[in-house]
């Protein structure tokens, strides 16, 4: 086909994906002016180029969009859904058109003049049929029927067609066969540097590229690894060239077929904007991390299923607006689209806070086709039966719309997500929405990991994962200590709860002695932190990630395997599988629970360590705040002032007993819990230490001992859960200057926005134990981002002073924001004269509270989330 | 000596033509990628060597490189539109003075008057032709 | 001694080093380089319930490809290319193992031997633990 139009064809595509996109937008925003300008300038940039080529129909059709948009413009015509699905109309009908003439090289006979016929009295002002009304009175939402019925309402009122298109003038572009041989007139050597700013290129092209490139890359390693071995030599250095070279090569290689997954949502404003008016609900999307890159490929597998998830949740997810304000929920239903990377994997969630599932109606079908029994039904969780979704030919839509087609195909989903290595999850409740997990693999992905070995297997763990890595021996200061069987390593202020890679993987026990050194990979997961123990450590390396055969995709601890330099296979580490399946394991083997701790991120569960007091039960600690334990030499105690205290680190560190009972010993240990913050330390003298369980956050508060936030079922026995502030103003009454009331609401959303990671672990507990959801930040910047990426939050409580953005910017910058009006929020200080709470009432706090009050701080707190939530109408608004 | 340049005839014509006077250099200016093909056609055709630019910006910095003989320069277009790059263009004073002519589409009298007032040589209406552009072309003695 | 239809095999050969997968279902011996790719080896004694001494094992690798994917069967070891008459297949005998019936397409018989034939695509269709 000819080039020019070719070239046409291609920038008038890319002109209306954008101008569908803007179009959503300014819907939304209908006085954004410069959102208007570049919808307007687009279509009349097409109207223009048709012109030159000779395209009457796509002329006319653009020329009438363009009319609308300039009413807009001059604010003759209101910014109605009608007018906008108009311009919509006509987009469709000019991207039908383009599609005819990629057959055929040229315009295709057709009449337009019913839509133009709209358009234009849409223009003028006259009534056109709502196309809303039209759609839902026949079943199935036809748009041409739509259509048809505007005709005929304009047959009736015999209303004149307007303004013809523009002269058409025929250039000579009609006559011109494909271009010769000779093609295109040279390039002029100055040309403009703002010409053209992409090309396309063939895919396989692209694959070749990249499979010659995974070959180079591999032929260098092994070059190094060859020439490692000899010292000095004159490869050295234009080895080292290469080697970058070959780096920047393959850099640029894989960008090129990594797309911003944002690609594959363009579509997706329009459709849930068309849906939503079809249906007439409101239906707001929200898309996070379109700019997340994966390969090409996967992009167009996903792009289908994800669009398919996205018109269900629309279509059957999202309930009528009286029906959700019934519930309590807002008017406007909210899908919300999240993708990110983690452990070399691409993460896509997609969720929405409509109805649910039913249940019941899968259920029955599940029986209906034979899937399942009733008794075997009766054994199912409600999780496990929602995953019927997933079997071939489930539907359970009560009404087959033309909307999303025949309800749920998530079989077809399922099956194209899992071909290319993928996984996918999902989870509903009912009356409170749906939420899908994709999880893809980066194939053809070239990552840097570093290579382990344990039980003389190497394994290899991508480097993104790696936080750290702690040589341990039962030497140095850095040992891994041993609770009720289960390892942990002292790292600064916090235990890390470890793993053995040996243990997990069932190799062979370690046969030499103590004294040998090992390793913790220290990883992260989600939002927290574990270790990995390995014998030994070697280099990182760059290897091309390969995805595990199908055969081998049931085991979790596996990312991929991919080909060292010298030829082995070796196998990719998954930190997050090896996360969840230690955690399965400690439950098999009945250990201390301390692998769960990793997951403390994902789900509302804390670890709690357990201790022993004399002439007591059990008492629990939430194991976040303690900094270390320690076995103390009685000896090193003194008895100083009335207290205890003991050299500690270079400072002296006071103890605190437990309680009354507490009988010092005169010699040998003394098991101490270690709390610091900002650089303070304080000992809680305990009896023995005796596990670290960890457990839902159920407490039953209580008020009947000083020192005791409540009690809670841990590990099946009830346990007193010690409230630490109160020791810590024992140790120091100006840590910060409990009688806690029971109080039991529904599961709300809270932010606590404090740089001191001590506090936030003080205040969390406290409102989990309250059954809030709780998020924290260290500063306002962090809790803006949060509060922008999460959802919405019902309370938010501050500290004044911090780095980066202090409690006064922060709340200003909220109240600001006209989504965050009516938030409530409270500062915690402890700085609160009478000053300090006027600025902070100032700059938008609903309740200021000092933090020095520390004994009566639960209660106050407590009060004043209540009084600050009932007093606004706030509640979870998006 | 005569130096002879065959153009790339396209439309009409099978004929190829040779020209006996050097190339002119016509930088063409619009947002739309299509237009500025055609158009560089066009011009091939009269024995113009042709550069591109995608808006007025871009514009700005080709005059830097290289002084066209003729500007094509259409109305709207994003980040600087055709009255803001005339103007800039004319404010930097290009030597030789290159021939500016705006592609408007609208036969807007105030507009078209507020451009040649601000240092515009000549107007055309788009879609232009062969033919229009050739007669304009030639008002201009630039061919 | 067992049989696959010489049209599925892409090559044989005897095998460098085969990493193992730990935590992988008891039937994948491990994974091997087989020219910068990687292929997934099937203890083919596993995967028929015959039973196995000692780790270190001789025998030779078999590459068949299905479904897209390629595995290599591990096997004690390879013998000839043989031509049976089709017409000489018979329905594995109601006294061959119930595993192996399962697994196989019928039986020829070869100079008093019993050659199973084995369906390639049921041989790997193993089950991953989910």
């Amino acid at each position: 086909m000819d080039d020019l139009l070719q070239e046409f064809l291609t920038e008038t595509n890319e002109s209306l994906a954008t101008l569908d996109v803007e179009l959503v937008r300014f819907e939304r925003e209908p006085s954004d002016a410069k959102i208007l300008g570049n919808i307007f300038r687009l279509m009349h940039t097409i109207k223009g180029t048709c012109g030159f080529l000779g395209l009457p129909r796509l002329e006319a059709v653009a020329h009438a969009g363009e009319n609308v948009l300039g009413k807009f413009r001059d604010g003759e015509l209101d910014v109605t859904p009608g007018a906008v699905t108009l311009i919509l109309k006509a987009i469709d009908r000019i991207r039908q058109i383009l599609s005819a003439m990629e057959q055929t090289g040229a315009e295709p006979a057709g009449e337009d003049s019913a839509l133009i016929a709209e358009i234009n009295a849409m223009a003028s002002g006259q009534a056109v049929p709502e196309m809303a009304a039209a759609s839902l009175d026949d079943d199935g939402g036809f748009p041409v029927a739509a259509e048809l019925l505007a005709e005929v309402a304009q047959a009736i009122e015999q209303n004149p067609t307007l303004a013809a298109p523009a002269p058409v003038i025929e250039p000579d572009v009609k006559k011109a066969e494909p271009a010769k041989a000779n093609g295109e007139p040279a390039a002029p050597a100055a040309e403009s540097s703002a010409a053209a700013s992409s090309i396309r290129v063939n895919v396989d092209v692209i694959e070749n590229l990249m499979t010659l490139i995974s070959e180079l890359v591999l032929t260098r390693n092994q070059l190094l690894q060859l020439q490692r071995g000899q010292k000095g030599n004159e490869f050295k250095v234009p080895l080292q060239r290469l080697s970058h070279l070959t780096s920047d090569l393959q850099d640029g290689v894989t960008r090129m077929r990594m797309q911003p997954i944002g690609n594959a949502w363009a579509k997706l404003p329009r459709i849930v904007r068309d849906l939503a008016v079809e249906t007439r609900k409101r239906i707001e999307l929200v898309m996070l991390g379109a700019d997340t890159e994966l390969d090409r490929q996967v992009l167009e597998i996903i792009k289908d299923p994800l669009t398919h998830m996205v018109r269900n949740s629309a279509d059957h997810g999202i309930e009528p607006g009286a029906e959700r304000l019934a519930a309590g929920k807002p008017e406007a239903g909210t899908i919300t689209l999240k993708a990110y990377h983690e452990s070399g994997h691409i993460f896509i969630r997609i969720s929405d806070d409509g109805r649910g599932l039913n249940v019941e109606a899968i259920r029955r079908k599940a029986i209906a086709n034979g899937l399942v029994t009733e008794p075997e039904l009766a054994t199912m969780s409600e999780q496990q039966i929602i995953q019927f979704i997933f079997r071939a030919g489930f539907s359970t839509a009560e009404k087959v719309t033309s909307v999303s087609g025949r309800g749920v195909g998530m079989d077809v989903v399922r099956t194209n997500i899992e071909r290319i290595g993928g996984a996918i999850e999902m989870s509903s409740v009912q009356g409170q929405g749906t939420t899908f997990l994709i999880k893809i693999p980066l194939t053809l992905a070239i990552v840097s990991a570093l290579i382990v070995e344990a039980a003389s297997q190497r394994f290899a763990i991508p480097q993104i994962n790696v936080i750290e890595l702690v040589g341990v021996s039962d030497r140095s200061d850095v040992s891994i200590q041993r609770i009720n069987n289960a390892p942990v390593l002292r790292l600064r202020d916090r235990l890390l709860p470890l793993v053995s890679l040996r243990g997990l993987l069932n190799l062979a026990e370690d046969e030499t002695g103590a004294g040998r050194t090992s390793y913790v990979v220290v990883a992260q997961v989600g939002s927290a932190k574990f270790g990995i123990i390995v014998d030994r450590v070697f280099d990182t390396e760059e290897i091309v990630v390969k995805p595990v055969a199908p055969i081998l995709r049931g085991t979790p601890f596996y990312a991929g395997n991919t080909i060292l330099g010298d030829g082995s296979v070796i196998l990719i580490l998954d930190p997050n599988g090896i996360a969840q399946a230690a955690r399965q394991q400690t439950a098999d083997d009945g250990k201390s629970d301390v692998h769960a701790a990793a997951q403390d991120g994902i789900k509302d569960e804390t670890s709690f360590l357990l201790f022993g007091t004399r002439g007591s039960e059990l008492k629990a600690v939430p194991l976040e705040l303690v900094a270390r334990l320690e076995d103390l030499d009685a000896a090193s105690i003194e008895h100083v002032g009335g207290r205890h205290v003991v050299q500690y680190r270079d400072h002296l560190m006071p103890l605190v007993p437990f309680d009354e009972f507490h009988e010092w010993p005169a010699s040998g240990k003394q098991a101490v819990l270690v709390f610091s913050d900002h650089g303070r330390s304080m000992g809680l003298a305990v009896d023995k230490v005796v596990d670290i369980v960890r457990d839902r956050m159920a407490i039953e508060l209580s008020s009947e001992r000083t020192g005791l936030l409540g009690s809670a079922i841990i590990a099946g026995k009830a346990t007193d859960i010690v409230n630490i502030g109160h020791f810590l103003t024992l140790a120091f009454t100006n840590w910060f200057d409990g009688a806690v009331e029971a109080r039991v609401v529904a599961q709300r959303r809270a932010l606590v926005v404090d740089d001191s990671a001590f506090f936030r672990n003080l205040i969390v507990p406290q409102l989990r134990a309250a059954q809030w959801h709780v998020t924290s930040a260290a500063n306002g910047a962090e809790a803006l981002r949060i509060m922008e990426a999460d959802r919405p939050f019902d309370i938010v409580i501050s500290d004044i002073e911090m780095p980066e953005m202090g409690g006064l910017d922060f709340a200003a910058a909220v109240r600001r924001d006209q989504r965050w009006q009516g938030l409530p929020m409270i500062a915690l200080s402890s700085h609160a004269n009478a000053n300090d709470v006027q600025q902070g009432r100032a700059a938008g706090f609903d309740e200021y509270l000092s933090k020095a009050d520390q004994p009566r701080l639960p209660e106050n707190l407590a009060r004043a989330m209540d009084a600050v939530t009932q007093a606004s109408p706030w509640r979870n608004a998006s | 000596m005569t130096s002879i340049y065959k153009a790339d005839a396209v439309f009409g014509d099978d004929s190829e033509e040779t020209f006996s006077v050097a190339p002119r250099f016509c930088l063409i200016v619009d947002d739309s990628a299509t237009i500025r093909r055609f158009s560089a056609r066009l011009l091939n055709a009269m024995n113009f060597v042709v550069g591109e630019a995608e808006h007025g910006v871009a514009a700005v910095e080709a005059c830097r490189l290289v002084v066209p003989d003729l500007i094509l320069l259409d109305w709207n277009m994003p980040e600087m539109d055709g009255l803001a790059c005339l103007k800039a263009v004319r404010a930097m004073d290009l030597q030789p003075r290159p021939m500016i002519v705006m592609c408007t589409t609208e036969n807007v009298l105030p507009k078209i008057t507020e451009a040649l007032a601000a240092g515009a040589d000549e107007y055309i209406m788009k879609p232009f032709d062969r033919d229009v552009l050739r007669d304009k072309l030639a008002q201009l003695e630039l061919i | 001694m067992f049989g696959v239809p010489v049209t599925r095999v892409q090559d044989i050969l005897t095998p460098d080093a085969i990493a193992p997968v730990p935590g992988g279902p008891p039937e994948v011996q491990g994974l091997i380089n087989l020219r910068g790719r990687i292929v997934t080896v099937i203890d083919l004694r596993t995967r028929l319930g015959l039973r196995h001494g000692g780790e270190e094992r001789k025998g030779m690798c078999v590459t068949v490809e299905n479904d897209g994917e390629s595995y290599t069967l591990f096997v004690d070891g390879v013998g000839d290319v043989v031509t049976l008459a089709a017409d000489t297949r018979e329905d594995s005998p109601t006294t061959l193992d119930a595993l192996w019936k399962d697994l196989s397409d019928g039986v020829f018989r070869v100079n008093d031997r019993l050659l199973v034939i084995l369906d390639v695509a049921r041989v790997l269709a193993i089950r991953s633990k989910q």
